[in-house]
């Protein structure tokens, strides 16, 4: 509370009631929490007997009853807590105290009746730096205002007052005090934080007049004038002490506070003047995203629909910001986010990506992010993370992506599974070598692939088509590059060269006529049974590979194997020649597939 | 000049000093300076390739296999015992899985010669190893080791070629012998090989073309002309006959 130099009375009596209800014991300064720096702020505000700035109210209301509070109030109160016949909290709330001191009135008084309208608040905003660990003020502000009314008629005469108020200016950590302090037993730590502040700048403007018969007594708050007229005459006019000078008082307050817990109380004070507490203290704070971690490879599931779902989770220091971070997830065309942006706000909490893409290009790699996006967080000047560069996957071997089934072998029943995600994506990318979705069609056990490993694919005569097995997106071997073996997309690759090589010669062939009818298996027109026919043998070109080791430079028709080096058919020495054609590596910026060429670790 | 003065150049040449000596020991110009690597760039330890030859996925053991013959920063004498302890192997527990399209079963005949082809890369220096192996040895895993000694072009390897092309059960071994008879030249081979002209093991491709005539071949016979042609001669074919014309 405040007001000029002659009003120090009912401040200090505010004063007086605040320390003996609430003053803290010195103890040691709060435990190291990393931050150097914490913000805060404290709110009063007080209507009521309390805030009274009249002077002649004060004289005659205010200041009697501040001491017949504490006479019929504070004293009696505290002899009970001593003498063991009242308890209160190890702890009380400034509300708990005053609703006990309040309880007992030895005259039964109710303050609030008394015909002021009156209130005062003020507002302070601080930043408290660690030195030498105690928490002290560093800079802050505060903001001040009042407001009185009172009138009265008693007999002939009458009082009426109205006075108002308001200032702002800095905070001196030389002239102001703020601390915070743990005053709690080791182990069990109790912060207090503690203001003592000098109010230096304000005005109050107004006036109290006090009539009585021929005697008119007039204070001018603003002008700081005093006027006394009898029977109509000023006998006094003069100048009060302190006139146009600015409010100076100080304020004192003392709370316990929870770092980033919002306090407040709601109580009647001594004087029974409704008061209203809010105060809150935060540190610089920070964030670290945890999951997903920096590089995670994120996959959709197997499911139908194929689902990718992992945690949003910062670490915040300290954890009550939590609810300030806002993220930002990638999108991803093709496949629902359930969490809008509008919903993604707070911590470790789980968003799901529903629905596999149809397009390979739809998958990447892409970021994480979140920040504070909160008034107070950036008041508070909170670091937003890093944001997470992650990736999305598709599961190599699911069959949920979300293209069509894809085109089957003429032969496999309609009710076999539609093609796997790896031949619907790698499809779309340099692996499919630009060929038509029907011309590379998925076998599976239905459409003519073995069951045991060994096959990655095959050609059946008369097809225009070729057909890949699910071993095409595991492993491919070459004999004649036996050092090398391709893997997944590569793979993918080399079997559809291998599987096209044989589709090709069989129409250039076979298919364009070569065989005749007489002759359906073409023993007169491949008669080493090599696949080619005889009388083009000697004209094919030999791979480099197999010349070199043999020194062998052509095919032969008198050979089912014409270079004996490879314990391979002469058109397979052709078929896997054709798989050089394709570079390894040169599709990996497309493979989406989880595991694959952009993966490290196990696909989660 | 004082003392103090004069000790500033002194600190000064000795710091040069030092700095030199450290430099031209870690630069390799003593006596004991490592010589420079011939490891391929990206190439794996030499204990990580043989920690692959025993991979229960034979794609990857082959692969291994031929990628350790080819590693000249790797001792010969490490490669040919790491090869030959893996075609052991393979002799002794023989891969059973279906074969890939273009050769024919059983697949561990085709993984037994990829093996004793990538000992032909490491030379003559792998004889003795080799020689040893097959002194030592008895069975089948000798009749492979012979086979070995003639991927080294060891000059003892054609009689023991010769041997194991007439009286070997194995066809894969004939086949093999045939092989190297003719890589080698060897013209006291050609009685021998004539003889297998007329071997009478069969073999079915296995092909991923569907529909294809699959007709029975004789894989040893064809490598026994194949090395009768290496040596000169000429060979004529009427449906499965072979003839020296």
């Amino acid at each position: 509370m405040l007001c000029r130099r002659y009003c120090r009375v009912p401040l200090l009596s505010v004063i007086l009631i605040c320390a003996v209800v609430e003053s803290p014991p010195p103890a040691r300064a709060a435990q190291g929490d990393q931050p150097q720096t914490m913000h805060g702020f404290y709110r009063y505000k007080v209507r009521g007997l309390t805030a009274g700035a009249g002077v002649f109210s004060a004289m005659l209301f205010k200041v009697p009853g501040t001491y017949a509070a504490m006479v019929s109030r504070v004293v009696p109160g505290f002899f009970k807590i001593l003498s063991g016949m009242a308890q209160v909290s190890n702890d009380p709330s400034a509300k708990e105290m005053h609703d006990f001191l309040r309880s007992g009135d030895l005259y039964g008084m109710d303050y609030s009746t008394i015909p002021i309208t009156a209130g005062y608040g003020i507002e302070i905003e601080f930043t408290l730096e660690l030195v030498k660990k105690e928490w002290q003020l560093k800079r802050g502000s505060y903001r001040w205002s009042s407001d009185h009314h009172f009138s009265v008629s008693p007999g002939e005469g009458s009082i009426v007052e109205n006075v108002r108020g308001q200032g702002n200016g800095a905070l001196d950590p030389k002239t102001s005090s703020i601390t915070l302090m743990d005053v709690g037993k080791k182990g069990s730590p109790r912060l207090e934080l503690a203001g003592n502040i000098l109010i230096t700048s304000g005005f109050v403007a107004g006036k109290s007049v006090w009539t009585n018969g021929p005697i008119r007594w007039a204070i001018d708050q603003g002008k700081g004038e005093v006027e006394i007229v009898m029977g109509g005459l000023a006998a006094v006019r003069d100048k009060l002490p302190g006139a146009n000078e600015p409010v100076v008082g100080n304020f004192s307050f003392s709370k316990r506070v929870t770092p980033g817990v919002t306090g407040r109380e709601v109580y009647q004070d001594l004087l029974d003047s409704g008061v209203v507490e809010e105060w809150e203290l935060w540190s610089e704070c920070s964030a670290a995203i945890e999951i997903p971690k920096k590089e995670d490879e994120l996959s959709f599931d197997r499911r139908k629909p194929g689902r990718l779902t992992h945690l949003a989770r910062a670490k915040v220091k300290p954890s009550f910001w939590e609810d300030d971070l806002h993220w930002e997830f990638e999108a991803i065309e093709g496949s629902t986010l359930d969490t809008p942006p509008e919903k993604a706000n707070g911590n470790d909490f789980p968003i799901t990506y529903t629905n596999l893409p149809e397009k390979n290009s739809a998958f990447k790699f892409g970021e994480v992010r979140a920040r504070f996006d909160t008034e107070r967080a950036k008041r508070a000047r909170c670091k937003d993370p890093e944001p997470h560069k992650v990736g999305y996957f598709f599961a190599l071997t699911g069959v949920n992506h979300g293209g069509p089934p894809g085109p089957r072998p003429d032969r496999a029943p309609s009710a076999d599974r539609p093609n796997p995600n790896w031949l619907h994506y790698w499809m779309q990318t340099k692996a499919g070598l630009g060929l038509p979705v029907s011309f590379v069609r998925y076998g599976g056990v239905g459409g003519g692939c073995k069951s045991l490993l060994g096959e990655n694919g095959y050609f059946l005569r008369g097809d225009k088509y070729i057909v890949v097995c699910d071993d095409a997106a595991l492993i491919s071997e070459n004999p004649l590059a036996p050092d090398m073996l391709l893997e997944g997309i590569d793979a993918f690759a080399a079997t559809v060269l291998h599987e096209k090589m044989h589709h090709d010669l069989y129409w250039k062939w076979w298919g364009a006529g070569y065989g005749t009818p007489d002759d359906p298996d073409n023993e007169i027109l491949d008669s080493d049974s090599d696949g080619i026919p005889d009388l083009l043998e000697s004209s094919l070109p030999v791979p480099p590979q197999v010349k070199s080791k043999t020194g062998r430079t052509k095919f032969s028709p008198k050979y089912t194997n014409s270079f004996g080096y490879k314990r391979m058919d002469d058109e397979h020495y052709l078929a896997y020649a054709a798989e050089f054609e394709w570079r390894p590596g040169s599709a990996k910026q497309e493979d989406w597939a989880c595991p694959g060429q952009q993966t490290k670790a196990l696909c989660r | 000049m004082t003392s103090r003065k004069a000790l500033v150049p002194i600190l000064l040449v000795l710091l040069v000093g030092v700095v030199g000596v450290f430099l031209w020991v870690r630069g390799g110009a003593g006596p004991e300076a490592p010589r420079e690597s011939r490891k391929p760039a990206g190439a794996l330890d030499p204990t990580d390739l043989e920690a692959k030859l025993r991979d229960s996925v034979w794609q990857l053991r082959t692969a291994a296999a031929w990628r350790l013959a080819g590693r000249a920063d790797i001792p010969i004498a490490r490669r040919a015992s790491a090869l030959l302890q893996v075609l052991e192997r393979e002799i002794v527990s023989p891969t059973d899985a279906p074969v890939f399209p273009g050769t024919w079963p059983p697949l561990t005949g085709y993984i037994r010669t990829e093996y004793v082809h990538a000992i032909e890369e490491l030379g003559p220096a792998a004889r003795a190893l080799v020689s040893e192996g097959y002194r030592k040895s008895s069975g089948e895993v000798r009749d492979w080791y012979g086979l070995a000694l003639g991927a080294t072009g060891a000059p003892e390897a054609p009689p023991v070629l010769r041997e194991l092309l007439a009286r070997s059960n194995d066809p894969d071994v004939r086949w093999t012998a045939a092989w190297y008879l003719g890589w080698l030249k060897d013209r006291n081979a050609v009685s021998i090989l004539k003889a297998a002209l007329n071997d009478s093991a069969t073999a079915v491709p296995v092909s991923d073309v569907r529909g294809r005539p699959r007709r029975p071949i004789y894989p040893v016979r064809e490598q026994a002309a194949l090395a009768l042609e290496a040596l000169g001669l000429t060979v004529e074919r009427r449906g499965d006959t072979f003839t020296v014309r």
